[in-house]
């Protein structure tokens, strides 16, 4: 598990890539890097192009990022995740908490 | 002291003790003298046998040790020195004039810690014993270390099983020991985070549940302390698998974590009729399999899991479905499918479709999907929790799963009550009031005991209002095909679309004889109906179409309609001696 982020040009946006396990051995790292910034981001992407593995503690991450960018269905996105992934989503019906494409 | 020692040999406040082991008085003296000048305590040993009786008195802080000594050598002092005081690590330092690599190996081979030859300095000596009490000082805390976890581990281990006694407990009240229902719960640890509960409504249907909790262990188990607690009780008090999940919901927004949830899946059947309803929240497809063996339906996870969306934003799609008699359901945790084996191969769904989708009795597709599980995973440590919950739409083994429990009894005296519920058609929408009503008769005169008839009365009486009254629906839709489906998914869309209608429902309880008589007066503004057409017998039991009405008339000692059918009064009777119908 690695995780990297990158802020958009504007500053209001961080984009956070996690390879190969989304577990809870992510928590940590995770947290660090959103909890910390100020002034805060107003948007999260998470990029899960690398991730191949996630479980039900990497849904309770997400929620715990949705509820620290405001609570708003828009406020994280997720992208590129693959099809295993997506499935574990959408067995959660995650799709109707935040942006899923 | 004359000289103030460069470095002190002190150990949390104590002066070290050396012991020096050497059969030339004189080297004892020289090497004493020097130690004492460091801060030492000195004790002296002539031979290895006198050392090895010195250490059963006093454990020394350092030994050093000659090689060659007339009683006991210093090889085989020093192996009973360190097997004696196991397990305190204690350096010793052979103290030698030999080189001979093979001699020198061998004090280390023996147990000795380092070697020094002679003639040795005294910056060499000093290196040596700062070295020797770093590496006796990182054993200790070592060992410390060791101690407080040995001892955490222990007390946890303690509070786990004690837990797992309670939830064992809890467990065991569960209705799942009935001849229609298999099941296999695999914890990954002591404490399970998948949960399955089963137990009876009132008017006989079984009513499951199996969720998993994210995470294992403590938090977990609390968690699912609480929603069986919430399950066992709605059940029993009658509530419905959308009332049930709306509530758990609740309950699990207050309790936990923003990133702990509850996936679950929930469902009730009617043995006799096959229906059948089913809530499915973040949990694998719950299948269907025919009794021809194949898998026939799947029910995905349309719902969020409980205890993320708050109360108000949350709704309970429960769907409906008829089972034909033989018709089986499976219910697991993404625990089976993710189960890996040798290899890291998942057990995924192939697998397991290619087990349910066999001919073979239920049961023996139930062991024979055990038993592929076993094959998979082979010898590998489990990853997650597992469970699978086996059930059988079979009316032959309806009889034998009603409940056997004996008949509790009313214990509070007789007393003169009543109440009015008047409700409107958005109450009629959004609530249940036969368990409301339950409730308060259970309260107020201790009915409880009597729930069984009393629900059943409520639930007929308020259903054929609502049904046949309000909503107009005709039972012959029960008859087709996928009937009861049909019948409950009309039963929705003409309530969603009920405007203007009102029920009362007025009860009425007075003391009588041994025990009392509850009146039930249930009237509503809708359609009436000729009750002359109504049969009178519970003989023909071969029609839906008043089934309901013949078993309240068999239940209660009378029932009569008045309001051109508009107004059903069903008087009940209950005595102390036997807390039973008259």
């Amino acid at each position: 598990m690695a995780i990297s982020t990158a802020p958009s040009a504007d500053g209001k946006t961080l984009t956070i890539r996690i390879s190969d396990r989304f577990d809870f051995n992510a928590h940590t790292a995770l947290r660090a890097a959103y909890a910390n910034a100020n002034p805060r981001y107003q948007s999260y992407v998470l990029d899960l192009r690398e991730t191949d593995y996630m479980d039900s503690s990497a849904l309770g991450m997400l929620l715990q990022l949705k509820e620290h960018a405001g609570g708003a269905k828009s406020a994280v996105h997720i992208r590129n995740a693959k099809p295993a992934i997506k499935e574990i989503l959408s067995v959660a019906n995650f799709q109707q908490l935040m942006t899923i494409d | 002291m004359a000289a103030v020692p460069k470095f002190a040999p002190v150990d949390h406040g104590a002066v070290l003790t050396a012991l020096v082991v050497d059969d030339e008085a004189v080297n004892r003296v020289v090497l004493g003298a020097m130690l004492r000048e460091y801060g030492f305590i000195v004790i002296e040993a002539d031979d290895g046998r006198h050392a090895c009786e010195v250490c059963r008195e006093t454990v020394p802080d350092i030994v050093f040790m000659d090689i060659m000594m007339p009683e006991m050598d210093g090889y085989e002092a020093t192996r009973a020195i360190k097997a004696l005081l196991m397990p305190t690590f204690v350096p010793v330092i052979f103290l030698t004039a030999v080189s001979d690599d093979h001699l020198l190996h061998r004090c280390i081979e023996v147990g000795g810690d380092d070697f020094l030859v002679k003639p040795y300095s005294r910056t060499l000596l000093r290196a040596k014993i700062d070295a020797a009490l770093r590496t006796r000082s990182m054993h200790r805390d070592l060992a410390e270390q060791r101690d407080v976890l040995t001892q955490y581990r222990l007390r946890q281990q303690r509070d786990m099983e004690v837990a797992k006694r309670i939830l064992d407990n809890v467990a065991s009240q569960n209705r799942l020991g009935v001849p229609n229902v298999r099941y296999a719960l695999r914890p990954m640890e002591t404490l399970n985070g998948d949960v399955i509960f089963a137990a009876n409504r009132p008017t006989g249907e079984q009513c499951f549940l199996v969720g998993d909790f994210t995470g294992h262990g403590l938090p977990a188990a609390i968690g699912a302390l609480t929603a069986h607690g919430v399950f066992m009780s709605m059940v029993a008090k009658g509530f419905g698998i959308d009332d049930i999940v709306l509530e758990l919901n609740r309950k699990m927004c207050a309790l936990l974590p923003v990133d702990r949830f509850l996936s679950a899946a929930l469902f009730e059947m009617q043995l006799d009729t096959g229906l059948l309803k089913v809530w499915n929240g973040g949990m694998p497809d719950i299948l269907v399999r025919s009794a021809a063996g194949r898998v026939i339906t799947r029910y995905p996870s349309e719902n969020v899991p409980m205890g993320i969306v708050a109360p108000r934003d949350y709704a309970a799609n429960v769907r409906c479905a008829t089972l034909a008699p033989g018709d089986q359901l499976l219910i697991h945790s993404d625990g089976l499918i993710e189960a890996h084996g040798p290899g890291d191969e998942l057990y995924g769904n192939a697998r397991l479709h290619a087990v349910m989708d066999s001919p073979g009795p239920a049961f023996e597709r139930f062991d024979a999907l055990l038993a592929s599980l076993a094959q998979h995973v082979q010898s590998e440590p489990q990853s997650d929790d597992v469970s699978l919950l086996y059930v059988i739409c079979d009316p032959a083994l309806a009889a034998a799963a009603e409940d056997d429990a004996q008949p509790a009894t009313v214990t509070r005296a007789p007393a003169s009550w009543r109440f009015e519920l008047e409700l409107g058609a958005e109450e009629l929408k959004s609530s249940e009031p036969v368990a409301t009503v339950m409730q308060v008769f259970d309260t107020v005169q201790g009915l409880g005991a009597l729930r069984t008839p009393l629900f059943l009365i409520l639930t007929e009486l308020f259903s054929n209002a609502l049904e046949h009254g309000l909503l107009a629906l005709d039972s012959a839709v029960k008859h087709r095909p996928n009937g009861f489906a049909e019948y409950y998914q009309q039963r929705q869309e003409r309530l969603e679309r009920l405007f203007g209608a009102t029920m009362s429902i007025q009860c009425r309880h007075e003391p009588q004889g041994d025990g009392g008589a509850l009146q039930i007066r249930l009237a509503h503004n809708g359609s009436g109906f000729d009750p002359a057409s109504l049969p009178v017998q519970l003989a023909d039991n071969g029609e839906f179409k008043g089934r309901g009405i013949r078993l309240v008339r068999s239940l209660c000692r009378d029932l009569a309609y008045e309001d051109g059918g508009r107004t059903a009064v069903a008087t009940y009777s209950w005595a102390h001696a036997t807390a039973r119908a008259a």
